[in-house]
């Protein structure tokens, strides 16, 4: 069984201007282990789509199934819980909470699933020397570089054991170097510890190190890769 | 968990610290504001009632039916020992003491005055409170001589140009028909906050003023402190049917002097209509940087939605936020409001001028000792917590109705 399946996926917005609509009937799944990037120009209707695999937004048709949840018929609140516990997000920009260091950053959603102080700490510790950032774990928000805040949100989507990490566009703010880097942390979690990677990106050199490229146009999936 | 949310709720109040202690200094000029309206309004009528009633006229009194208005001391009542103790031993009454009173013509050389002559037991009044009023001269004179002890009131003194020691001669009417005459020593001066007593009271011995009257066994009224002063006007009727006595009429002050009450309760309710327009403008004040606040929030709202936090755990750390807020204006405004009472409680401000000459005139010194009861800053406190955390359920509707996406 697959780790991710859609079915016959539709989401229209609807407001003056006309409908848009912004995911066309998509069906799709995605294997545990895969690092998969969804692409397309800009508003194919990839946000969307993340959004909707996410739990954060509706579908208005088909229906999605996470591991062996059907989401699309859980409550808000369901949902929410469900997200803390199988999913890691990885959003473009403000991922962090601003009154937290790394590390509590980090540590901040296994406090919510109530692993014990000890315990979370030591992963938390774990984790970021993982992505390459121990020596700033008491930093705060502020006092870190885009892609520094970038690997943090990482290290926090990683924290939770999540079933997959799901990233909307996570290079956008990032220069080269910096892209360069989250991506060999992304690809190295993926490849050492089979963590399913599903990203958006509008940028050739990340492209160029997905091991699956999906491809949108006015929300419908015309290729589908596997390199 | 709930250590979380304290210590992102405490952290965020550092944020934006300039704000926070803006926020915080209303709450505490609100607190403090009110503190202080309220501590001089509520220390002036107990000083008033204090003076004006407790000292004197007593919370309750209990007289012939027939007494008032006219005091007429052949409208005594007979005294009833068995029936005063068992008015002492009510679980309510402080103390109850029998006096009996007249009206008399005070001589001292080419001085006289007119006065009203009260018999007082002091020592079931309570030796310290006439110790406190005593403004020159001392108690330590035996009654039961030839020549009865007097303490005039200072003023009354100061009218009759007379020095203690002097010898007085008292003229009056006494009890059914026979005359009220006698030879007087002044033993002391009095103070009693009350510039019209203090012009015409003098005070005996209860048993010299029944001998000088021709009224042995006679009380011309029982002043009875309740426990809880304040609660007079409702306990009289209460204390009337556990302690019934024959032909007695039982009043309390506020029903004796009805423009001494409806005064202080009109000046009470401007004083809480001052305090309720404060507290719309610091509330008003509180709630634009409380939309501010959570217009700032909402994409931190959101992200930690998406996250998977709680609304609730977002809406607790809201509040709990504005409860730090608060809190740290309220023991601000506490402190300020404390010690600004206290001083005035040790140095009380004297009026002066008009409003000092019309203070005197209504009966009582014209000073403002405000109240120290802890209640008022409690009571406030708790206002302006309860304003705070009105105002920030503002932000929690807007983590409640914060989406899970960006828009
Ligand atoms: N809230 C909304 N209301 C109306 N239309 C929307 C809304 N969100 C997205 N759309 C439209 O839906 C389509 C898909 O948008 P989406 O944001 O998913 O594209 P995208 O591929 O993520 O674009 P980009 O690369 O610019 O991020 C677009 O045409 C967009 O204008
Ligand atoms: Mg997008």
């Amino acid at each position: 069984m697959s780790l991710i399946q859609l079915n016959d996926v539709l989401k229209i917005y609807t407001s003056k201007a006309g409908d848009v609509t912004a995911v066309d009937h998509v069906s799709l799944s995605i294997e545990a282990g895969e690092f998969t990037a969804i692409v397309g120009p800009s508003g194919c209707g990839k946000t969307t789509l993340l959004n909707a695999i996410g739990g954060l937004d509706r579908p208005d048709k088909g229906s999605i199934r996470i591991g062996n949840s059907d989401i699309t018929g859980m409550s808000d609140k369901a949902l929410i819980d469900f997200r803390l516990n199988n999913i890691g997000f990885v959003f473009q920009a403000y991922n962090l909470i601003p009154v937290l260091t790394a590390m509590e950053n980090t540590a901040f959603i296994m406090e919510l699933q109530g692993v014990k102080k000890t315990e979370r700490l030591q992963r938390a510790m774990d984790l970021l020397s993982a992505v390459g950032i121990d020596g700033k774990a008491n930093n705060r928000p502020n006092q870190l570089s885009g892609g520094q805040q970038q690997r943090v949100a990482v290290a926090r989507a990683l924290a939770s054991h999540p079933q997959f990490i799901l990233a909307d566009e996570p290079t956008a703010n990032l220069d080269s170097s910096s892209t360069g880097q989250l991506l060999d942390i992304m690809a190295k979690l993926n490849a050492d510890e089979g963590m399913t990677f599903l990203f958006s990106t509008h940028d050739q050199r990340v492209i160029d190190r997905a091991r699956r490229v999906i491809t949108l146009e006015d929300g419908k999936v015309i290729s589908d890769v596997h390199v | 968990m709930s250590g979380l949310v304290v210590r992102m709720a405490w952290r965020n109040l550092g944020r934006n610290r300039r704000r926070s202690a803006i926020t915080g200094a209303a709450v505490a000029f609100a607190l403090f504001f009110a503190i202080m309206i309220r501590s001089m309004q509520l220390g002036i009528y107990s000083h008033m009632i204090d003076t004006v009633v407790g000292g004197m006229a007593g919370y309750v009194q209990v007289s012939d039916s027939a007494y008032w208005p006219s005091q007429d001391i052949d409208l005594s009542m007979v005294a009833d020992k068995d029936w005063l103790n068992q008015v002492n031993a009510h679980p309510n009454v402080e103390s109850a003491s029998p006096r009996l009173s007249g009206f008399g013509l005070f001589t001292l050389a080419q001085h006289s005055e007119v006065g009203q002559w009260v018999g007082v037991d002091f020592t079931a009044e309570g030796t310290d409170s006439w110790i406190q009023r005593l403004d020159a001269g001392s108690y330590d004179i035996p009654d039961g001589q030839e020549v009865m002890p007097v303490w005039l009131g200072r003023r009354m003194a100061e009218n009759l140009n007379s020095r203690l020691g002097d010898t007085l001669i008292a003229l009056g009417q006494g009890f059914r028909g026979s005359p009220a005459s006698g030879r007087l020593i002044l033993a002391g001066t009095l103070k009693l906050g009350n510039p019209q007593l203090e012009s015409r009271v003098a005070i005996l011995h209860l048993a010299d003023a029944q001998f000088f009257s021709g009224a042995e066994g006679m009380w011309g009224q029982v002043l009875i402190t309740p426990k809880q002063p304040e609660k007079s006007l409702a306990l009289t009727p209460q204390l009337a049917n556990d302690l019934p006595l024959a032909n007695a009429l039982w009043s309390s002050w506020e029903e004796r002097m009805p423009e001494l009450q409806q005064a202080i309760e009109a000046d009470s309710a401007g004083g809480i209509v001052m305090l309720f327009i404060l507290y719309m403008v610091i509330g008003f004040g509180l709630l634009g940087t409380m939309i501010m606040l959570a217009s700032e929030r909402q994409r931190e709202f959101t992200m930690q939605i998406a996250l998977g936090v709680r609304r609730k755990l977002l809406a607790q750390m809201m509040l709990l936020e504005a409860f730090f807020m608060s809190l740290l204006g309220v023991i601000a405004g506490a402190v300020m409001g404390r010690a600004v009472t206290f001083y005035f409680h040790i140095n009380p401000p004297q009026m002066v001028g008009e409003a000092a000459e019309a203070m005197e005139s209504q009966g009582w010194d014209p000073v403002l000792p405000p109240s120290m009861d802890l209640s008022i800053i409690s009571t406030h406190a708790l206002v302006v917590v309860i304003l705070t955390m009105l105002v920030s359920l503002w932000a929690v509707s807007v983590v409640y109705r914060s989406p899970a996406i960006q828009r």
